[in-house]
C-alpha cells in the first residue's frame, strides 16, 4: 500500500532539489553564452572531440545546459530532462576523470570561462554530488512515478 | 515512460541546437561552426611581443643549464608536478611574488614560461609581465607541461 505522506515528502524534496540542479546548470551555461570563444578554447584544451566539432559543441552545449536547467525548474518535459541531465553530468565527470588521469592540467570550463579555474578532485567530488541529486529526481519520476507537469502547480502532483 | 525519454531529449536538442546557432549569428561576435583548432595554435594565438619556444629548443637550453623554467600554474598544481627545477610563479599572484622569484633567477639566464592546455595564456601572460620587469630573453613553451611529459622530459613529481 502507498503511503500518500512519503509521496508528499518525495515530492516537496524533489521540488527544492529541482530548483537547486536546474538553477546550477544556468549558473554554469550563461558564462559560457557570454564568452562562447573562450569556452570554445577549453573544449578544446579536453582534447576529446575533433577540431571540427569544437565549436559547434562550444556553441551548443551552454544552451542545452540553460534550456534544461530552465525545463528542470519549470517542470516541463520531466522525463526526458531527468534522463539528459543525468546523461550530461555522466559524460561532464567522465571527461574530467579522463583527463585528471592523463594528467593534463586544464581549466574546468564548469561554471566559468576562467582560464584559472583548474580542474582538481574537488571539481569531480562537486560534479558527483550534482549527479547524487540528478539520480535522486530520477528515481522520484521513474520509481515512485511523481511527476508533475507544472511546478507551480499545487497539488498537482500525480500518483499512479 | 520510456517513449517520451525517446522524443523528448532528442527534441530538448534540438531546441537547444536551433536557439544556439541563431544566437550565434546574430550576436556581435559570431563563432564559426568549424574551425581547424589545431592549425590556429600551432601558428600562434599569443602576443606579438612575445616569442614562442619549440619543446626542442627548450630541451636543448635545459640540457645545457642555460634557461630557468617558470611555471604559470596555481601553486598547488605546481607542487603535484612540474618541469624539473622550475620556479613557481602563478599568473595569478605574480605581482605580489614576482620579487622573490626574481632574486632567484641568474642575470643573462633565459627564461621560459610555461602552463598546460594548448590554449592556455598564462605562461605568454606571464612572459609579457617579465618583460615588463625588464628581462629581455623571455619565451613561452605553449601547452608546456603536457608536451614536456610527451617527450619524457625530466619532472618532478609529488608522492602523493
Amino acid at each position: 500500500m502507498r503511503n500518500p505522506q512519503s509521496f508528499k515528502t518525495h515530492y516537496i524534496i524533489s521540488v527544492i532539489v529541482r530548483f537547486v540542479l536546474g538553477a546550477i546548470f544556468i549558473a554554469a551555461g550563461i558564462p559560457k553564452i557570454l564568452d562562447t570563444a573562450s569556452f570554445a578554447g577549453m573544449v578544446y584544451n579536453y582534447n576529446l572531440l575533433p577540431d571540427t566539432l569544437v565549436n559547434v559543441f562550444a556553441i551548443t552545449l551552454p544552451w542545452v545546459e540553460v534550456i534544461v536547467g530552465g525545463m528542470l525548474i519549470l517542470g516541463i518535459w520531466l522525463p526526458g530532462t531527468v534522463v539528459l541531465y543525468n546523461l550530461l553530468m555522466i559524460a561532464f565527470i567522465s571527461a574530467l576523470i579522463f583527463n585528471m588521469a592523463r594528467g593534463i592540467d586544464i581549466s574546468c570550463g564548469c561554471f566559468s570561462t576562467d582560464s584559472e579555474d583548474i580542474i582538481d578532485m574537488g571539481t569531480i567530488f562537486r560534479d558527483i554530488l550534482i549527479l547524487c541529486g540528478s539520480a535522486y529526481l530520477a528515481y522520484v519520476v521513474f520509481l515512485k512515478k511523481i511527476n508533475s507537469d507544472k511546478i507551480f502547480a499545487k497539488k498537482r502532483y500525480r500518483i499512479r | 515512460m520510456i517513449m517520451k525519454i525517446l522524443w523528448q531529449i532528442p527534441a530538448i536538442l534540438a531546441i537547444s541546437a536551433c536557439i544556439a546557432l541563431g544566437f550565434n549569428q546574430l550576436r556581435a561576435k559570431t563563432l564559426p561552426l568549424f574551425c581547424p583548432w589545431s592549425d590556429s595554435v600551432s601558428e600562434g594565438t599569443f602576443s606579438e611581443y612575445v616569442s614562442i619556444i619549440s619543446i626542442e629548443e627548450a630541451a636543448a637550453l635545459f640540457d645545457a643549464q642555460q634557461a630557468v623554467f617558470i611555471d604559470a600554474r596555481p601553486e598547488s598544481v605546481y607542487d603535484e608536478g612540474h618541469i624539473r627545477g622550475a620556479l613557481s610563479l602563478p599568473w595569478h599572484q605574480a605581482e605580489e611574488k614576482c620579487f622573490d622569484v626574481v632574486e632567484n633567477i641568474p642575470p643573462g639566464k633565459n627564461i621560459i614560461t610555461y602552463c598546460d592546455g594548448a590554449t592556455c595564456d598564462l605562461c605568454d601572460k606571464l612572459a609579457v609581465f617579465l618583460c615588463d620587469l625588464g628581462f629581455d630573453k623571455v619565451q613561452a613553451l605553449v601547452n608546456g607541461w603536457t608536451i614536456w611529459n610527451q617527450h619524457n622530459l625530466p619532472v618532478y613529481q609529488s608522492n602523493m
